[in-house]
């Protein structure tokens, strides 16, 4: 899908950093992400006036599912890889975000790439729902890949709006041009889009209907436990990071040089998440096809964005 | 689905003159032992057709249908076919004596389709049939219960148990004679998704099977009775009067104030007891005081299964200061253990109102920004509006009473339709919503909040005008046998309606419990109307405020080999901590694998 020349090119200017950043980025990520599940059920638990758990909840959480038995319901091999998949995909994906000027993984058409991985993330978790005989599990997957197809074409439209403006399928490219022109109206509503329906890529309420637990018990997952679970759990962590970062960076850029970058972009993945789980909090959940028309006039914004992109604006 | 007829304004004397103009010489006897009461004996072949003047002729609502075995006294078994008239405060019981070899009914299911249930539990504990009920599975006892032991008959021991010889008295043990429970074909192209009998959001165990298409449900079977304690066997048969008030209490681990008190009522009202005023008083604020943390327990439960935790939290946080209250007035969070046969035990002195009035102030102002919240909710209103739709007639039909009937636009409240306790001293409104909906259920149920939190104010100003003490009527030796007693509460999920009939031993020969639930959880799977979606069925459930242990009250259960034995929590939790360790030394044993 990307021309072989292009990564080559750009691994070629910038290598050692590329390479840093392959070794070291995934470890980042999995390392920080399950702070946003301490962070998002303090949230939560200071809105309905509770203690709530300590911020290291979700580390403990992993460690914990991590130690136990693997008990297998009449699961395939699907469901055997299909977590390490959709881990994988995500952490992929996440590698290619830009943090202020900088993206060492970067490459041509990296926006499309972004993309698909974050679908192939959903898809294996759907696959992996459905490879136990669960009908509950059934249900959840089927929800899973529902939601995907009304999220896909809502971020592939913003996606294009920023590439368009800044004549770049490259998010980096998109991000530096944003920061210095300005989002503009196109923009605007591109992120404004974006970040109500990426509500269902991070799997919060309204939108986590996939595990909507007073509806499906565990929803997609309810089949797994012991260490594959404690890898399901981590692809959401992950997931919330990653798409927190895409709107930080992509769509309220800051061009700063590196060490600032890094901290402020910190700070805006955690004030997008902070907002997103008290948002959350304060929402009940939605039905399936109340989730679909609420993406209807989303997708439609999308569509504005896009015309504007087109004229300019 | 019958029409509704207007309800009839109609005392005991047009009642009993309609009906015997109806049957034409098959009404045998007529009884009115106290205004309000109407016990018409009838032939058994006319059972259904006198059902059929009451129900649907005259417009009486269904309560309850009650087996009893009276082959000690030489009467055989009777059936008792409760129904009321709630614009003249009049209770009509239709008495169908039966052959005491093989008890044999007309089913009245046909014409009072929420009698289903009651008819074969009569089937099922007295071995009652009733011919021409449409769907004869079984339905309350475990699959291996011989099937032809039935455990209320006054010749099985309260202890029974299966292929225990000692025990059995005449009643031999039949191990082939079992009974399965016979599950509802799906439709052809459907899936079946079950939900329970242990599910997250439902909290005591019922097992719904939907009959799915996609997200889309088709149709539904239920079935429920997991938990039976024996308790009608255990008072009928072991407890004396002010015992059973004890055991009334257990019933439901949420109200069980409402139970004491149709108890209490029932027993009052065949032994003829005068009740105290202060002690109707204390009666009507115990009940309301139940009320309202029962709503709001509710309320955090509905938004739970809906996903908005937020009302959850809050109307529990909100709940706390109601149970430190019941603590502080009666000595419990629950269980007030307030009622006793002939008034209470417990007095509300003077330098407890300021208590009482302070946490009313603090829920009604906190319910109203809880109010607030739920209607600002667009996800919300538009997550329970047109969900579940019962209709009003449906409603009639299947007998639903409380919210469940009121959220349909059915104004009936026992508190002001059959006044007990000290409502007639009260005013209050009686809350209905036109939605026939799981929203309007919700919004009776918060309204109420305000309603409960007048009456209360109210009974705390009667307590202060009445004289203190004074709180128990005078309770002769032995009450008198052989009579027989109506009461009624109208609890949180709809009117509570107890059946006493007194007995020799200074306790009840048959005490008949029915729940608002029993015909609440019937009505249900019609409330699963075409184009209902899975995620709508758990709040569909929840919105009736199902009470399972209510509706599970009776049956002895002792499997073969099962032991009776008291457990105290220490012994529990060691049990378990046992268990526990035993599972571990074998995963040690088996090397750590799985």
């Amino acid at each position: 899908m990307t021309p072989p020349v292009a990564v080559v090119a750009v691994a070629a200017a910038a290598w050692p950093g590329a390479v840093v950043w392959a070794l070291l980025g995934p470890l980042v990520l999995l390392a920080v992400s399950p702070l946003l599940d301490g962070v998002g059920r303090q949230v939560r638990a200071r809105l309905e006036t509770r203690a709530g758990p300590p911020l290291m909840q979700g580390y403990v959480d992993l460690a914990k599912l991590a130690g136990k038995r693997e008990v297998s319901a009449g699961t395939g091999r699907l469901a055997d890889t299909m977590p390490y998949v959709a881990l994988a995909a995500v952490v992929t994906a996440g590698l290619l975000l830009p943090v202020g000027k900088l993206a060492p993984l970067g490459f041509a058409g990296d926006g499309v790439v972004f993309l698909y991985l974050l679908a192939l993330s959903s898809v294996a978790l759907a696959l992996a729902g459905s490879a136990s005989a669960s009908p509950f599990a059934f249900l959840g997957a089927s929800r899973e890949m529902m939601l995907l197809f009304f999220v896909e074409p809502v971020v592939a439209c913003a996606l294009f709006v920023v590439g368009l403006k800044a004549g770049s399928f490259r998010l980096l490219d998109a991000a530096v041009w944003h920061g210095l022109h300005g989002p503009g109206i196109s923009g605007a509503l591109a992120g404004v889009g974006l970040l109500l329906a990426l509500l269902g890529y991070m799997g919060r309420l309204p939108f986590d209907l996939p595990e909507a637990e007073q509806e499906l018990m565990g929803g997609a997952t309810i089949e797994f436990g012991g260490r594959r679970l404690a890898l399901l759990r981590w692809t959401l962590f992950v997931r919330w990071l990653v798409v927190a970062w895409l709107v930080a960076e992509v769509f309220v850029p800051t061009p700063l040089p590196a060490v600032p970058a890094v901290v402020l972009a910190a700070l805006k993945i955690l004030a997008i998440f902070v907002v997103a789980a008290a948002a959350s909090a304060l929402v009940a959940r939605l039905r399936i096809d109340y989730a679909r028309a609420f993406l209807t006039p989303v997708g439609l914004l999308m569509v504005f964005a896009v015309v504007f992109a087109l004229i300019g604006a | 689905m019958t029409a509704t007829p207007a309800p009839a304004a109609l005392d005991a004397d047009a009642v009993t003159a309609r009906v015997r103009a109806a049957l034409d010489g098959a009404l045998r006897d007529v009884v009115a032992p106290v205004p309000g009461r109407l016990y018409l004996t009838v032939e058994r072949a006319a059972a259904r057709a006198a059902a059929r003047v009451l129900f649907e002729d005259l417009g009486a609502r269904y309560l309850i249908s009650v087996g009893a075995d009276r082959r000690r006294e030489g009467a055989g078994f009777e059936v008792l076919h409760c129904f009321a008239f709630d614009r003249t405060a009049t209770r009509c019981v239709l008495r169908v004596p039966l052959d005491g070899e093989r008890p044999v009914t007309p089913s009245i299911t046909p014409v009072v389709a929420g009698a289903s249930w009651a008819e074969l539990e009569m089937r099922d504990l007295l071995g009652i049939e009733s011919e021409g009920h449409p769907d004869p599975r079984p339905l309350m006892l475990p699959d291996d219960f011989p099937a032809d032991v039935f455990p209320l008959r006054k010749d099985v021991p309260y202890d029974f148990k299966v292929g225990s010889p000692a025990a059995d008295g005449d009643a031999p043990p039949s191990p082939d004679g079992r009974r399965p429970f016979l599950y509802r074909e799906p439709p052809a192209g459907s899936t079946v998704v079950q939900l329970g009998p242990f599910f997250p959001v439902l909290e005591e165990p019922s097992q719904w099977r939907l009959f799915v298409d996609g997200e889309a449900v088709v149709g539904a079977d239920y079935r429920g009775f997991y938990c039976h304690r024996a308790i009608e066997k255990l008072a009928d048969s072991q407890l004396n009067y002010n015992q059973v008030v004890s055991l009334a209490e257990r019933i439901c681990g949420i109200c069980g104030c409402v139970h004491t008190a149709s108890y209490c009522q029932a027993v009052e009202e065949a032994t003829g007891l005068v009740v105290p005023l202060r002690a109707r008083v204390i009666r009507t604020l115990s009940l309301e005081l139940e009320r309202l943390q029962s709503h709001l327990l509710w309320l955090g439960l509905a938004c739970h299964i809906v996903g908005f935790d937020f009302v959850f939290m809050h109307a529990w946080r909100l709940r706390e200061p109601l149970l430190r209250l019941a603590e502080n007035v009666f000595g419990a969070r629950k269980h007030f253990g307030v009622n006793l046969v002939g008034g209470v035990r417990i007095d509300i002195p003077r330098d407890k109102h300021a208590g009482v009035l302070a946490a009313m102030a603090e829920v009604e102002r906190e319910t109203q920004l809880l109010v607030k919240a739920i209607q600002d909710d667009g996800a919300l209103v538009a997550r329970l509006k047109g969900v579940g739709v019962f209709t009003p007639e449906e409603a009639r039909a299947m007998g639903a009473v409380g919210p469940t009937a009121r959220g349909s636009g059915i104004a009936i409240d026992a508190r002001r339709d059959h006044p007990y306790a000290a409502y007639d001293l009260v005013e209050f409104d009686v809350v209905t919503h036109d939605g026939c909906d799981v929203l309007g259920r919700t919004l009776v149920r918060v309204l109420e909040i305000f309603e409960s939190v007048k009456i209360m104010r109210r009974c705390v100003a009667l307590l202060d005008e009445l004289p203190e003490g004074d709180l128990l009527a005078e309770l002769p030796e032995a009450l008198p046998a052989g009579r027989e007693g109506l009461g009624a509460v109208e609890a949180p999920r709809g009117e509570v309606f107890h059946y006493v009939r007194t007995g020799e031993r200074n306790g009840p020969d048959r005490w008949r419990v029915r729940a608002p639930s029993y015909q609440n959880i019937q009505a249900v799977p019609l409330m699963f109307k075409p184009g209902t979606q899975v995620a709508d069925v758990p709040i569909t459930i929840g919105s009736v405020d199902p009470c399972f242990s209510c509706t599970e009250r009776l049956e002895i259960v002792d499997r073969a080999g099962g032991g009776r034995r008291v457990l105290r929590q220490a012994e529990l939790e060691e049990l378990s901590r046992a268990d526990m360790r035993r599972r571990r030394a074998e995963w040690a044993r088996a090397g750590g694998q799985a």
